[in-house]
């Protein structure tokens, strides 16, 4: 049933990418229609958030496996299977769900690191061939140059600092070192815009720990306002903000950056709760419309002249291949992920890892992949190391968090929680798997969502650069928890059960050559021309940073292109 | 026969009272307590579970029924007893039978320790969830950790390494709704039209909302 709406730019997804596009869009004079399949949060629905419960052990804002089912294999030729993503009371599965459901989408109840790329990152194969020679590629992988350089996305990192609200310390004006920033970072134009966030109760230990060790800690930058700002007000340090939305307005989401002016345009009709299941593509080969249904169940189609696709990564490539967009193959190649790493420990006196955001804990970036000094580094990659030690609620700090030495049951149980949970710390990392030819997603043969669409099937597994990393940062950790005077620490598996992270990159990746990527350096589709899939799917590589600045950063840099050739 | 006056709400709508008292039983094992030193069954767990399970865990009500009973099966052919009518000492060896999978009757695999996990988590969730999921009475799971609930912000002073905050007063939900409704202004409202939200109650839009005239803050620099 079609119900003949059309507007100059349908965009599917309204989350941290969308709500972006349709702002900067709409405000350019466009007409826009956005697709969510979510509900538009009012921002008091945010003012009793503090229940972990809700949010975090059921996970209310993420979508769940009875309306979004995803499939894992280890590799091709292996039975897929129901990927358990813990929402509900598994909390012996992982805990990684995919981003939150509603106009915001994961920027909602993300924690807020907002890191810019390395230089470097941008050429990877480059850098990588000529400080370890070709042969340290390991066979099947497909490591390549970004298409775009961070001088091109400079301006755009740079807009969504200003635009959004990100607090930091600078470490690289404009190629002049500054003290106590991070030495590593990438030069950039200004200084954030808003100065560091408290820390975390026990951080100066982490801090003290580094620089004895000769590492270069630092204020990372995180997207949670310190000083108030228009309506916003400064973070108030309540501990419920990973997982959470705000109650205050400091943590950055698109709801609040993007659509107050988004909406005051009068050009942006929002379609919420409706769920976008095909792009219909005619016989020209040009996108059409979308197919969607509404909150009621009933089927509809709208129409544009451009089609955006920022439904998240993995749907982006789900709705490709559901309506049979994948002439050249490369759709759902190159599945990238982060290992977390996570290790925890305790220290002799009260740390309380409930207060304040978890993202205010220091860092240091001396493990990146160029750093020098990288002691008995044999992989490929690096990440930066983060002190966690905020947001830390007792339901997850009595399960997934519990030292594998403790019973999880009985007197011993009820002793450590009462002991541990009040000295808690822990620490945080992110090594990127390797694009390669084994890990890529696709559709499921057998299972079906509700609507009866097939389901994604991820064929993802750990190989040995992934195992050689993840002992590598977890002995810099250690050596970091020694120096802090720990009195003990434990740490999640080497490699971990999970294959889905809310930090899914590629899948749709970009590129130059249309026979070995999906979009080219604008996320414009090399197959039907007036279609874009903006996201980290369009990443032909990945590092350790937390990819969410970045992608914002493409976003706006295709918002711009869109306003010039359209 | 004796009534009150209508003012106790602690019945149960799901279990029958041979599985609440079972289920109360093993709950006092995972986290053990007395009136001193309360733990799960006197966090009222039981309550917040039987409610879990009449609303948003209905999906797990046949696990329940039937993990009760093959639970008291087994310790009736071996003991005599009911599980809740056993001795603490006996009732640890047949929860660690039952973590370990090594109870017969729940089924091929590890269907035994299945139901250990599913009562595990959710007595975790009961004595640590906010007390108006009806666990957690009293926050008494919230002061055996130390954790001080749904707090709006903590202070600089606050947030120091071995600070002792056991004096701070403890805030639930209830507590914090009550807040905002007092003072909404101490919360964030997001300005201009918002299709959710009658336009009276949302604040003027500045001319260019969320950018202010110069950036705020230096940088730290
Ligand atoms: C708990 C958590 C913590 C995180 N912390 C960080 C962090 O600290 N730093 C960082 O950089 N990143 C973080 N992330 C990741 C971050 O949230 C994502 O990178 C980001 O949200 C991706 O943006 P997106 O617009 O591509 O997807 P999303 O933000 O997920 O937006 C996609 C939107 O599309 C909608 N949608 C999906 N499918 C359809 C459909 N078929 N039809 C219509 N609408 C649809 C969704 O409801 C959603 O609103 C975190 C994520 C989570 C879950």
């Amino acid at each position: 049933m079609a119900n003949n709406k059309h507007a100059d730019i349908v965009i599917v997804g309204m989350g941290a990418v969308g709500a972006i596009l349709a702002r900067e869009l709409a405000e350019a004079g466009f007409t826009v229609l956005g697709m969510e399949k979510g509900p538009y949060y009012r921002s008091d629905d945010f003012w009793t958030k503090f229940d972990e419960l809700r949010y975090s052990t059921r996970s209310e804002m993420s979508p769940t496996m009875d309306t979004d089912p995803v499939t894992w294999r280890p590799s091709a030729g292996t039975p897929a299977q129901v990927l358990p993503w813990a929402v509900g009371p598994q909390p012996l599965n992982p805990l990684w769900m995919p981003p939150s459901v509603g106009v915001g989408g994961g920027s909602i109840h993300w924690a807020g690191w907002a890191w810019r790329q390395l230089e470097e990152d941008f050429r990877q194969r480059s850098e990588w061939a000529e400080r370890h020679g070709e042969e340290a590629f390991p066979e099947g992988s497909r490591v390549v140059d970004w298409p775009i350089s961070y001088d091109d996305l400079e301006p755009y990192y740079d807009r969504v600092e200003y635009e959004t609200g990100v607090s930091g310390k600078a470490g690289n004006l404009d190629g002049e070192l500054q003290d106590g920033g991070n030495p590593f970072e990438a030069p950039r134009k200004r200084p954030y815009p808003f100065p560091p966030l408290r820390p975390s109760a026990s951080n100066q230990l982490f801090v003290d720990a580094c620089k004895g060790l000769g590492y270069h800690p630092f204020a990372p930058p995180v997207a949670i306002i310190s000083e108030d700002w228009g309506e916003r007000k400064a973070c108030v340090y309540c501990g419920f903000c990973r997982d959470y939305g705000c109650h205050v307005g400091a943590k950055t989401n698109t709801l609040d950056t993007m659509m107050p002016r988004a909406l005051a345009t009068g050009n942006l009709e929002l379609l919420t709760n409706c769920r976008v299941q095909r792009v219909n593509v005619d016989a020209q080969g040009l996108a059409r419309s979308v197919s969607y249904t509404d909150a009621k169940g009933e089927r509809h189609e709208v129409s544009g002249d451009l089609v955006i696709l920022s439904a998240y990564s993995l749907e982006n490539t789900r709705l490709m291949l559901v309506s049979g967009l994948n002439r050249n193959g490369m759709v759902g190649k190159r599945f990238m992920i982060h290992n977390y790493n996570w290790f925890s420990g305790t220290l002799p006196k009260e740390t309380h890892a409930y207060a304040g955001p978890a993202a205010a804990g220091w860092a240091i970036d001396d493990t990146n992949p160029y750093a020098e000094d990288r002691d008995g580094a044999n992989f490929l990659g690096g990440t930066p190391l983060m002190y966690f030690s905020g947001d830390v609620q007792p339901i997850e700090a009595a399960t997934v968090l519990m030292p594998p030495d403790v019973p999880m049951w009985g007197k011993r149980y009820k002793e450590w929680l009462r002991h541990g949970y009040r000295r808690l710390f822990g620490m945080y990392s992110q090594m990127a798997t390797l694009p390669s030819e084994a890990n890529f997603v696709d559709l499921d043969p057998k299972v079906k969502d509700p609507w009866g669409q097939p389901a994604l099937r991820i064929t993802h597994d750990w190989y040995d650069n992934d195992r050689k990393a993840a002992l590598w940062i977890r002995q810099v950790k250690h050596g970091i928890a020694r120096e802090m005077g720990a009195e003990k620490t434990w740490e999640a598996p080497l490699l971990p059960p999970y294959h889905v992270t809310t930090h899914d990159m590629g899948t749709h990746v970009m590129g130059e050559d249309p026979g070995e990527s999906v979009v080219d350096p604008y996320c414009r589709s090399h197959e039907v021309p007036n279609l874009f899939l903006v996201g980290g799917g369009a990443f032909p590589t990945y590092n350790g940073y937390n990819p969410t600045l970045t992608i914002q950063a493409i976003t706006f840099w295709v918002a711009d292109h869109i306003k010039r050739e359209t | 026969m004796e009534t009150t006056s209508g003012s106790d709400t602690t019945g149960f709508t799901f279990f029958f009272l041979n599985e609440a008292d079972t289920v109360e039983a093993m709950a006092g094992r995972i986290v053990p307590g007395n009136e001193e030193d309360p733990g799960a069954r006197e966090a009222g767990v039981v309550h917040y579970i039987d409610r879990a399970l009449a609303g948003p865990y209905f999906g797990w009500q046949a696990a329940y029924r039937e993990g009760v009973r093959t639970l008291n099966a087994y310790t009736t052919e071996r003991y005599g007893k009911k599980f809740f009518e056993l001795e603490e000492e006996a009732q640890d060896d047949v929860v660690g039978a039952l973590e370990r999978g090594e109870i017969p009757g729940f089924g091929e695999g590890s269907e035994a320790g299945k139901f250990f996990t599913t009562v595990w988590a959710h007595t975790v969730e009961g004595m640590f969830s906010d007390p108006a999921y009806g666990g957690n009475r009293d926050t008494v799971g919230w002061k055996l950790v130390g954790f001080p609930g749904a707090q709006y912000g903590y202070s600089a002073e606050e947030m120091r390494y071995g600070k002792d905050l056991s004096e701070k007063p403890l805030m639930t939900l209830g507590n914090i709704q009550k807040l905002a409704r007092e003072k909404p202004e101490l919360f964030y409202r997001r300005p201009g039209p918002d299709p959710s939200v009658p336009a009276e109650e949302t604040p003027e839009m500045p001319t260019r909302p969320g950018e202010p005239e110069k950036p705020p803050g230096g940088g730290g620099a």
